[in-house]
């Protein structure tokens, strides 16, 4: 099934969030931060791992504004390789063993 | 919604670690029988979109924002199993790149977005594609409300056990906050459904079988 359209459009909503998302983004805690600093247990949070893209921030880059775009650009590009990448291996296994069991 | 390092308590963060691998082999197992080569390019930009929707933060209550969660939009469009499976991708490159959900927090976040999302989120749905597709568009809300819901009650749930404070005031506190980001999260859903069904009417999900 072809589905061209509706990969254009949310391809197209992917890089504008990524690249004007975080300007219009509330700087606000989410409902778990927030509940988190209400009953008192935001203090335990402590990260196991940093990550290279820590914050969302492109750290290579000197621009906030472009460290942004840059970090959310390649998330979203790493999500799309790996998705696309784990789909295809998928599809083609899959296909693979219905023609072994149409061939039995 | 995503637990950060350091919330759970160990022995939560591992039981949710270890039960996570054979629900994500599982839900592999399922959707790889259901997968059609011909929409795995749309299965990789609706990873990245969700991916770029959960990054922007809408007010939802003073001082507190909310985000999309986006599993049940993609268990219409999918399937639950395939769903859980992209939220669990948006959630390993949000931990390991991002330090965007803990990572010792990864087997809760995936139970918590992942699979409580897309099977919740999914559940209203497939009962209106039981009863013939009727009430289709209060279903695919109430999906995603639901899914956002039902997120938040696992939080409450593994926090409980973890005692960083009282069951009943992290039950009342979490539900009472996500009930109206799942308000926005039920609205998306019906929008987005709405508008692929425009662009490909035969795409949103009614073949789907999981």
């Amino acid at each position: 099934m072809k589905a061209r359209s509706t990969i254009l459009l949310f391809a197209g909503l992917t890089v504008v969030l990524c690249a004007a998302g975080f300007y219009v983004a509330s700087a606000a805690p989410d409902g778990l931060e927030r509940i988190a600093i209400w009953l008192g247990f935001a203090h335990r949070e402590r990260a196991a791992l940093s990550g290279p893209l820590a914050d969302y921030q492109f750290p290579w880059l000197a621009s906030p504004a472009l460290r942004k775009m840059a970090a959310a650009l390649l998330g979203a590009l790493v999500c799309f390789l790996a998705l696309f990448g784990w789909g295809r291996y998928s599809a083609r296994r899959s296909k693979v063993q219905r023609s072994k069991t149409d061939l039995a | 919604m995503h637990i950060p390092d350091g919330f759970l308590s160990p022995a939560i963060w591992v039981t949710m670690g270890a039960a996570a691998a054979p629900a994500a082999a599982w839900c592999a197992r399922r959707s790889r029988a259901q997968i059609d080569e011909t929409r795995v390019p749309l299965l990789g930009v609706m990873g990245a979109f969700i991916f770029a929707a959960q990054m922007v933060n809408f007010p939802v209550a003073p001082g507190t924002s909310g985000h999309m969660v986006g599993a049940a939009l993609l268990a219409v469009l999918f399937g639950p199993c395939t769903a859980a499976l992209v939220m669990a991708a948006v959630l390993l490159v949000q931990a390991l790149l991002f330090q965007d959900g803990g990572i010792t927090a990864l087997g809760a976040n995936f139970w918590n977005l992942g699979m409580a999302g897309a099977f919740f989120g999914y559940l209203p749905y497939w009962l209106s594609l039981r009863a013939g597709g009727r009430f289709r568009t209060p279903a695919l809300f109430l999906g995603g409300w639901l899914a956002v819901m039902a997120g938040a009650a696992a939080v409450a749930t593994e926090l409980s056990f973890s005692s960083v404070a009282a069951p009943r005031l992290l039950f009342i506190s979490l539900l009472g906050v996500h009930a109206l980001t799942g308000l926005a999260e039920g609205a998306i859903t019906v929008a987005a459904v709405r508008m692929i069904e425009k662009l490909n009417p035969k795409l949103a999900g009614l073949e789907v079988k999981s």
